[in-house]
């Protein structure tokens, strides 16, 4: 406290409600003439400070007694009051929440809300349990659509906007918080989870990357304190990992009334599309009609509702004959095995004719869907169908959109074209009136109104491009808006039923003539003939297609395709002075068009994962890579939060002083979240299966922490350790440093995990000397992740395997420790060789912390050169190999481990 | 003794705008009367605190108060917009800021307006706008047709959508709308400009519709919508079924004793945006 700190007594208070939490009031004495309202250091912060005072005018405030005044100067801790059946509550949000506990049930019972309140506030216990009574009462008292909605905006947004706060407090202290950090929405899924939409810029504005990952980190313990799931993502992008771990299985109850869509999805590739279908929440159709999802139980009048039945088998005859819409989501695996073909042709062939069928192909992420390949099995199957939906239009430049990943972009555009043609019964009309024998015919979805539109290109894709345009049917079958009920826009869109027109030249044409056009470069391309080495190297050799394009007068070749190309082709390509290319590829196609246009002025490079050289594109069909028997379980990853009580340790300490020491107290590890542990307070895990073992030996304590979190346990994950195995051992120390690995923007983040310490899910931990960090850092490791997780922008969870496939160099090796973990160690016989003297000569003298920094000194980074060298002599590569040469290197070796 | 009889002059207050105490009103904004291709009357919003909401509810009605500017009684609305200032420049934070309780009704609510001003004459009158007012031009000229329609017709002309209104941006060519000597018109022009979000003395009351009328005004039947600090859903009086029994919705805002007045006109701004967009009268 400084001696300017301004002093005041809580000598009053406003009241909202008779019950809960009140307005404190606070005045230079017992009976003010003006009253003050404090002002925390961060808005809407039970536990911030008080930053300063400023006047309230009300004639409302009621005086406390005199001996119940609180003296309180700015800088102290915030004080609440709080009211509750004549009584008052008086301090700071721990104290009143401490104070209040025998009223706790009541207060639950009475006032759910308040009670979530004061419990997320003062960090206590069982908020997951009481996050259901506070969603139960909204519902109850505002119907389940608007008790969804509220949820939402008075539990999550609040948590959200403070964690927003905390952090641009941090990183910005003392600036004004950006009108743009309340501009997020939050979106209620169909399965009850949720997601924050932050718009563009978000992450920027609260100070960065590092600032992102702890936001992300606090919406992932808001998730695990609410006991439901949050997402937040950043202009559609997911700040952690964006996928659902499960394909939504067969939901129950289907109201008979309702038009009923199934969708049948077939094997793994078309798997990993259905776990984004889901029915968007309202659909507006030009025509009148209105669809609402099934979790709305409020119908605006007129309106009918769609239901969505999703199975992963294929379903007998009978089972079909309720659904209005079949769409079968198949991939090529299903298209190209000939077993399935067949049954599936059969089954499509023998439908009641008031069903429309739809197939909705599941094209491979890195190649074409089979479809185009025009085999005879595919002809016929084709033939039974009313329509394809056209989902390679989800990868296509003129979908123009980069919002989701493509995948999840296909999801959506089979449900909004499903629930749009269930309400719409004149296009589905003329979908079922459709003679054998036509010519296959292609649902596109389009946004925007069909009119004044560009209609030529808009809907090209793989599946669609015509070089004599202004077809004949292009009048769209329908037109209609989504509405997300928690954004406040809407989108148009419109759907087109055309020929499908496999035309990759003509398609591949606009997508060049449309990036000079955006791109404002000059130049002229034209069709150029194929290489024929590389066209044998392509598993879709009809989807290619080359060009030759002039720039002032530089000359370029390139071969544009509908799949990532293998090393082979590329290495082929490099000896034609060809570039090849996947059509999605923008980010390699602009390199290869900016470079040597920019006269030497440093060039279009990579600066996203590390500065490459720009000889590999973006997107490579790589071998399946395996991970050598000796370097399984090298990388552990942290320990999965529903296998722990998380606690604070005030709280821990709080509750250990109560009682008499006890063995059970050694159980608890020090809980790391970050890679910089802040001054914030620390928690502590404990193993549920130490406090289930605890509790049923009669340890008091661990008795009444079984009581706090049971409710969530399954019976089987009670004495599970399936997190544990290798933590355990930690308890001693083993002689080896372990690393503790964030996966970062440009380079992984790197600490040293204490003894006693657990870390959360978000780290990897690897075991070994100073190799680890080393090779972590290096270009060779660089140049794998980016090849094998190239998607992975921003903030992200690097796969596992990706660490423990990689070919580490052979002067490092794997011990074992006495527990079987591998663990990474230079070789200890190269000790007196060559260019190995100097990196051995400082690897004794390393401290392991000095490798964890952002920064390295000159030292080190001379050490990581030296490491590098040797690194690509031991690839057999010169000093100056190129990314492809290396990558090439890495692929060959992995084969031969 | 003979003389003069007293005429006693309208009040006035430091800072805010002069008066009219003759009848040679100015009347260059009520002139625009074209509402464009607006169809429907535009909700009617009352904010007030939490405590005579409460008894608002209880009594089914808003019922009129004496208005110190205007010296009747009177009920007072904001057309579509909940804009109220959560504290005046320095001024204490007060109970409304605090507190803020949002009523949304039908426009059929008030059939026959008393006036409508283009902005929050409280405000006007006290001060307020004072950075950005034009001293000579008293605030009764300021006044627009007194209907509906003539909101319609002024929202056409100074805003161009119902979007736009909501968010105060005035339309980009507004000086090209009025000619240099239209004083009423430029002085309406100067004030909302502190509507438009980052002015330097933001006031979205500075661009707020107000309309008032001399009568109490009916809940039953007329209620859209009503915003509430989400503690009231936990209240022993049972306002949301009452809410509901007028016919009206219920939406919450987030109470903490530790949030800012700004934070809760946000939430409020924000929640009564997306009823509107929800009902279809804002895109």
């Amino acid at each position: 406290m400084s001696e300017f700190a301004e002093r005041m007594l809580l000598a009053g208070y406003v009241t909202l409600t008779k019950h809960g939490f009140a307005l404190p009031a606070y005045g230079a004495g017992a009976r003010p003439n003006v009253w003050n309202v404090a002002v925390p250091t961060i808005d809407g912060d039970h536990a911030a400070s008080i930053s300063y005072f400023e006047m309230l005018e009300s004639e409302e405030v009621e005086p406390l007694a005199e001996d119940r005044c609180i003296e309180v100067y700015t800088g102290d801790p915030w004080h609440e009051v709080f009211l509750w059946d004549d009584e008052i509550f008086i301090g700071t949000i721990e104290q009143i929440y401490r104070d209040t506990q025998r009223l706790h049930e009541a207060i639950e019972a009475k006032a759910p809300l308040t009670m979530l309140d004061l419990s997320l506030a003062a960090q206590g216990e069982g908020t997951a349990n009481l996050a259901k009574s506070a969603s139960r009462f909204l519902n109850d008292r505002l119907g389940f659509a608007v008790g969804q909605d509220m949820f939402a905006e008075v539990v999550i947004r609040p948590s959200a906007l403070l964690a927003l706060r905390k952090q641009h407090n941090l990183s910005r202290p003392g600036s004004e918080f950006p009108e743009l950090l309340h501009e997020f929405s939050i979106s209620t899924n169909a399965e009850g989870s949720f997601s924050i939409e932050l718009p563009k810029g978000s992450l920027a504005a609260i100070g960065g990357l590092e600032a992102a990952i702890e936001f992300d980190a606090a919406i992932d313990a808001l998730s695990e304190r609410l006991g439901t799931s949050i997402l937040a993502l950043e202009n559609g992008k997911a700040l952690a990992s964006e996928a659902p771990t499960t394909l939504p299985e067969e939901p129950s109850v289907i109201p008979a009334s309702f038009p009923q869509i199934l969708v049948i999805v077939l094997n793994r590739r078309a798997a990993q599309i259905g776990r984004y279908l889901r029915i968007p929440t309202e659909i507006l159709m030009k025509t009148g009609a209105h669809v609402r999802t099934a979790v709305d139980d409020e119908l605006l009048v007129g309106a009918t509702q769609s239901s969505l039945t999703i199975v992963s088998h294929i379903p007998n005859t009978f089972e079909l004959d309720e659904y209005e819409t079949i769409i079968w989501v198949l991939d090529n695996e299903a298209l190209t095995d000939t077993g399935q073909l067949e049954y599936i042709t059969d089954m499509v062939a023998h439908l009641h004719g008031d069903a429309v069928t739809l197939l909705a192909p599941a094209p491979p992420e890195n190649a074409p869907t089979a479809i185009v390949q025009k085999l005879p099995g595919i002809e016929r199957l084709l033939d039974q169908f009313d329509a394809v939906i056209d989902t390679t239009l989800a990868r296509s430049p003129f979908w123009n959109t980069e919002k989701y990943s493509s995948d999840r972009q296909m999801a959506d555009i089979i449900m909004r074209i499903a629930v749009a043609l269930t309400a719409d019964l004149d296009s589905r009309d003329v979908l079922l009136h459709r003679r054998r024998g036509e010519q296959h015919r292609l649902l596109s979805l389009q946004r925007g109104f069909p009119q004044g539109y560009d209609a030529v290109h808009s809907a090209y894709s793989e599946l669609l491009a015509n070089s004599l345009d202004g077809s004949s049917n292009s009048k769209p079958l329908a037109s209609f808006s989504v509405r997300d009920r928690s954004r406040n826009s809407s989108e148009d869109f419109f759907i087109s039923l055309k020929d499908m027109q496999i035309h990759f030249e003509t398609f591949a044409t606009a997508v060049i003539s449309g990036f000079f056009k955006e791109s404002g470069l000059t130049g002229a391309f034209g069709l150029a003939d194929m290489n024929e080495a590389i066209s044998s190297l392509l598993d879709f050799p009809g989807m290619a297609a080359a060009f030759s394009i002039r720039q002032d007068n530089i000359h370029k070749e390139i071969v544009l395709t509908a799949e990532a190309p293998s090393l082979g082709a590329l290495k082929t390509a490099r000896g034609f002075d060809l570039a090849v290319l996947r059509y999605t590829d923008s980010a390699a196609l602009h390199r290869i068009m900016f470079i040597r246009h920019d006269n030497g002025r440093g060039g279009f490079r990579e600066t996203e994962w590390y500065d490459s050289d720009g000889t590999l594109p973006n997107e490579i069909a790589l071998p399946t890579v395996h991970i050598p028997d000796v370097a399984i379980g090298l990388v552990t990853r942290g320990i999965d939060p529903r296998d722990i009580l998380r606690i604070s340790e005030a709280r821990w300490m709080e509750l250990t002083s109560l009682r008499p020491a006890s063995a059970f107290e050694s159980k608890a590890y020090v809980y790391r979240g970050s890679v910089n542990p802040r001054t914030e307070e620390r928690f502590l895990a404990i193993p549920n299966f130490a406090i289930a073992e605890a509790a049923d030996a009669g340890d008091p304590l661990a008795k009444r922490l079984a009581d706090e979190i049971s409710p969530r346990w399954k019976a089987e994950d009670r004495y599970s350790r399936r997190s544990f195995r290798k933590f355990e051992a930690w308890s001693q120390q083993n002689g080896a440093t372990r690393w503790l690995v964030a996966e970062a923007f440009r380079t992984m983040k790197l600490d040293v995990l204490a003894p006693g310490q657990l870390p959360s899910q978000r780290f990897m931990v690897i075991e070994g000397d100073v190799s680890v960090p080393m090779a972590l850092r290096s270009r060779p490791f660089a140049v794998w992740v980016r090849a094998m997780a190239p998607r992975m922008h921003g903030t992200f969870r690097l796969p596992v395997g990706v660490v423990e496939s990689f070919p580490f160099p052979r002067f490092l090796q794997f011990r074992h420790s006495l527990s079987g973990t591998p663990q990474l160690y230079l070789r200890e016989e190269l000790h007196s060789e060559g260019s190995f003297a100097e990196l051995l000569d400082s690897w004794s003298r390393f401290e392991p912390y000095e490798f964890t920094r952002d920064e390295l000194s000159h030292q080190n980074i001379r050490l990581l050169n030296l490491f590098n060298a040797l690194s690509l002599k031991d690839l057999e590569l010169p000093e100056y190999a190129s990314d492809l040469d290396i990558l090439d290197q890495l692929i060959k070796r992995n084969g031969q481990g | 003794m003979s003389g003069m009889p007293q005429i006693r002059k309208k009040p006035t207050w430091p800072g805010g705008m002069p008066r009219r105490n003759d009848i040679n009103f100015d009347r260059e904004l009520a002139k625009h009367d074209d509402p464009g291709h607006f169809k429907q009357h535009l909700p009617l919003v009352h904010v007030t605190p939490a405590w005579p909401a409460k008894e608002i509810i209880r009594d089914g009605k808003i019922t009129t108060r004496r208005c110190d500017v205007f010296e009747v009684q009177l009920t007072y609305f904001f057309l579509l917009r909940p804009a109220y200032r959560s504290k005046d420049g320095h001024l204490a934070s007060t109970q409304l800021a605090r507190f803020p309780v949002a009523f949304i009704l039908k426009p059929g609510a008030v059939p026959v307006p008393h006036h409508l001003y283009p902005f929050d004459t409280g405000a006007a009158a006290k001060g307020a706008f004072q950075s950005n007012a034009v001293p000579h031009v008293p605030l009764e000229d300021y006044a627009l047709a007194a209907s509906h329609d003539g909101a319609l017709s002024h929202i056409e002309w100074a805003f161009g959508s119902l979007e736009a209104y909501y968010d105060g941006q005035l339309r980009n060519d507004i000086h090209n709308r009025y000619r240099p000597h239209e004083y009423v018109v430029s002085g309406f022009v100067d004030v909302a400009r502190m509507g438009v979000e980052g002015s330097n003395a933001h006031d979205k009351r500075a661009s707020t519709i107000e309309l008032a009328c001399p009568h109490n005004v009916d809940l039953n039947g007329n209620v859209l919508l009503s915003i509430f600090p989400k503690q009231c859903l936990e209240d022993n009086d049972d306002f949301v079924e009452k809410v509901r029994a007028f016919g009206g919705d219920v939406r919450t805002y987030d109470w903490q004793s530790g949030r800012a007045p700004d934070e809760f006109q946000q939430d409020i701004m924000r929640i009564a945006r997306d009823f509107y967009v929800a009902q279809g009268i804002l895109k």
